[in-house]
């Protein structure tokens, strides 16, 4: 049985909960939570061991894995603690925000000999892992152009950090990871990149970056963030090539259509996508388990991760200059 | 009743030259009067199904007698001199999109037609879109608040022929499916582009000219506009393009598909589906009022001075690409 330590009682850190109470031979040991009546409340919810002290639940459970669901400017601490203690890994994305930490918290895991599983859900999205099959499958040919949106309200729950940038690392780091790591995983790597970002805050919170990529194979993508998007959450992907066109838009594939008279949902956290017929987070937490028990690689590797930010760091580094930027490839 | 204005329809080598003859058989007050075309055997075809005179040679004395204005149609780069000859002649233009491929050009097409006295319109059919209308006007009545951003796409198939030479179209998608994004935004927000970046490729159909663009364009406002001009839709693909626009406010996000107004049609064959429009004939409204602008003496929706300015951005966006950097749009 893997014994996993939640870290975090977000919007993740309740979504991987409730995604590992349906994951066979995993078992959610402790939470944490700086807030204790959080952890507190959670643990109890789960059958776990509440800490508001990392290194104290590092101490007291004997963990297989850390779970690392906390804002992102808490990640390379955490990984690196989880490692001096033998833990894997599993961290939410954006990896973390410089390259230099990432790199640490790479150097600590290889150190220790643990798995550093970073949550890059959207490679387990099964209608964006159909693009990818199709592609390799090679339905379009050659890929040339790739065209990816994800918008959503802006996330603004009672605990918001995500429109703190020294928190979240702003909309390219925390959101359009996303995409960036996608792109990068299915068209190979940037050279260089253009991005601007559209941000105000009265009368409304909204936040629109954008992001044009050359990848190194010649190979575009633009790809759009928005936090404010007064309309449901929206994902769209379109993938062009020599040979065909593949699309996919999450407003026009519903598989279910429930009209209902029931009050508005309170907005959460953070937006997210439909989950109620896949859970991508659920099959995205079910592969970290078998890559830990030894049954699969993973598909997400943390080289991968870095890339994605240092690609989301340069868009960002982009938008702030108004210059293109040339994306330097990072060793892990 | 007054008499008709009689236009000329010059050179049959852009693939709208058809719904602009349509067009002016159908308008109340205009009536196609002759074509000519250096394509002397696509010419007469044409003249023949319109039933109208071809005209061999324009240089000829009289060639010019028969007509009040003229429709240009003919390929991008050759825009210019036939603009120049109509002006001189005190004929009133009509011409496709883009309206030249040089600034100069476009300078000297404007200049002739203020020195003549005459009307010169560029071709911007979406400016009398119905859609296009209804966003304008939940614009102008502050329906999503202050304008912030656009996210647009105008998709197409490849084109035939002449749309591949570099030198005859001036550009690929870029020159072709820039300038109606462009023209709509610059209405819709009494604005103007100073700015654009863009990334260029030709991996689409491996041709002479880009295909494939991804663009992003900034307004002295500070509203940034991304652009997917691509000829980027298979040959299977349903329609032959589309123009889509997300315009995210202060208050709220309207999109327009201007021509989402469609059926979908399966063939019981083993072929592709195709998406039948029914929205209305916006070509028609173009020519109505390009022939009342004339009638009038009065600006049309879309003057020459617009078609110089769409057709800036697109030139700052090739400099863009070559240079890897954003480029201020000039003039």
């Amino acid at each position: 049985m893997i014994r996993v330590g939640l870290a975090g009682t977000g919007s993740m850190g309740l979504t991987h909960a409730q995604a590992y109470a349906t994951i066979p031979g995993v078992v959610v040991a402790a939470v944490l939570d700086i807030d204790r009546d959080r952890a507190v409340q959670l643990a109890a919810t789960v059958g776990a061991h509440p800490y508001s002290d990392l290194d104290a639940m590092l101490e007291a459970e004997k963990l297989d894995v850390v779970d690392c669901c906390l804002p992102t400017a808490q990640h390379r601490i955490t990984v690196e603690r989880a490692a001096q203690y033998g833990c894997h890994v599993i961290c939410e994305k954006p990896l973390t925000l410089t390259v230099a930490d990432g790199q640490a918290m790479i150097a600590a895991t290889r150190a220790a000999g643990t798995q550093l599983l970073v949550g890059q859900v959207v490679r387990f999205f099964p209608e964006f892992q159909r693009i990818a099959s199709a592609l390799r499958e090679g339905r379009i040919g050659t890929p040339v152009s790739l065209t990816m949106l994800r918008q959503g309200s802006s996330p603004g729950g009672s605990r918001s950090w995500y429109l703190d940038e020294t928190q979240s690392g702003g909309i390219f780091l925390d959101m359009m990871i996303h995409d960036f790591d996608w792109a990068l995983h299915h068209l190979g790597p940037a050279e260089r990149v253009y991005a601007r970002l559209v941000q105000r805050f009265e009368p409304r919170a909204f936040t629109q970056g954008m992001a044009t990529i050359r990848h190194t194979s010649g190979a575009l993508s633009q790809i759009t963030g928005t936090w404010g998007h007064p309309g449901p959450f929206t994902t769209m992907v379109e993938l062009a090539g020599d040979g065909g066109l593949l699309q996919h838009n999450s407003s026009e594939s519903t598989p279910i259509i429930l009209y209902a008279e029931t009050a508005p949902r309170e907005p959460g956290d953070v937006p997210l996508p439909d989950l109620s017929v896949t859970n991508p987070y659920r099959v995205e937490l079910a592969h970290f388990v078998d890559v830990l028990a030894g049954r699969a690689e993973s598909l997400v590797r943390p080289e991968e991760a870095l890339a994605a930010l240092s690609l989301a760091l340069s868009a960002r580094a982009s938008a702030a200059t108004n210059q293109a930027q040339v994306v330097e490839v990072v060793a892990a | 009743m007054t008499a008709p204005i009689r236009c000329a329809i010059l050179s049959s080598a852009h693939v709208h030259t058809a719904a602009y003859a349509d067009a002016l058989r159908q308008v109340p007050n205009a009536a196609l009067a002759a074509i000519w075309d250096d394509n002397a055997d696509r010419g007469r075809a044409f003249a023949d199904h319109y039933n109208v005179p071809f005209l061999a040679d324009l240089r000829a004395p009289a060639a010019w007698d028969e007509f009040d204005a003229v429709v240009i149609t003919s390929e991008n780069s050759r825009h210019a001199a036939l603009c120049l000859e109509a002006c001189r002649a005190g004929k009133h233009v009509l011409c496709e999109k883009p309206l030249a491929t040089t600034n100069e050009d476009a300078a000297a097409m404007v200049a002739a037609a203020d020195t003549a006295g005459v009307v010169l319109a560029t071709a911007f059919p979406m400016r009398h879109s119905l859609p296009a209308i209804a966003v304008k006007r939940t614009i102008s009545d502050g329906g999503i608040g202050e304008v912030l951003a656009v996210r647009s796409t105008n998709h197409g198939k490849m084109p035939p022929g002449w749309f591949r030479d570099p030198a005859l179209a001036g550009g690929g998608a870029v020159m072709d499916h820039t300038v109606h994004v462009v023209d709509l935004l610059r209405w819709y927000l009494e604005d103007e582009p100073v700015e654009v970046y863009a990334e260029i490729s030709n991996g689409f159909h491996h041709i002479a000219v880009d295909d494939a663009a991804f663009l992003t364009i900034t307004f002295r406002s500070g509203v940034v506009v991304t652009l997917d001009p691509s000829w980027s839709r298979p040959a299977s693909f349903p329609m032959w393009g589309d123009l889509t626009l997300e315009i995210a406010g202060t208050k709220g996000t309207v999109g327009l598909d201007a021509f989402g107004q469609k059926v979908v049609r399966y063939p019981a064959e083993n072929a592709p589906s195709e998406w039948l429009g029914y929205g209305a004939d916006a070509d028609l409204a173009l020519i109505t009022d390009f022939v009342a602008a004339v009638r009038e003496r009065r600006a049309p929706a879309a003057t020459g001075r617009d078609g110089a300015r769409a057709l800036a951005v697109a030139l700052a966006a090739y400099a863009s690409a070559k240079s890897g950097q954003p480029e201020v749009i000039v003039p």
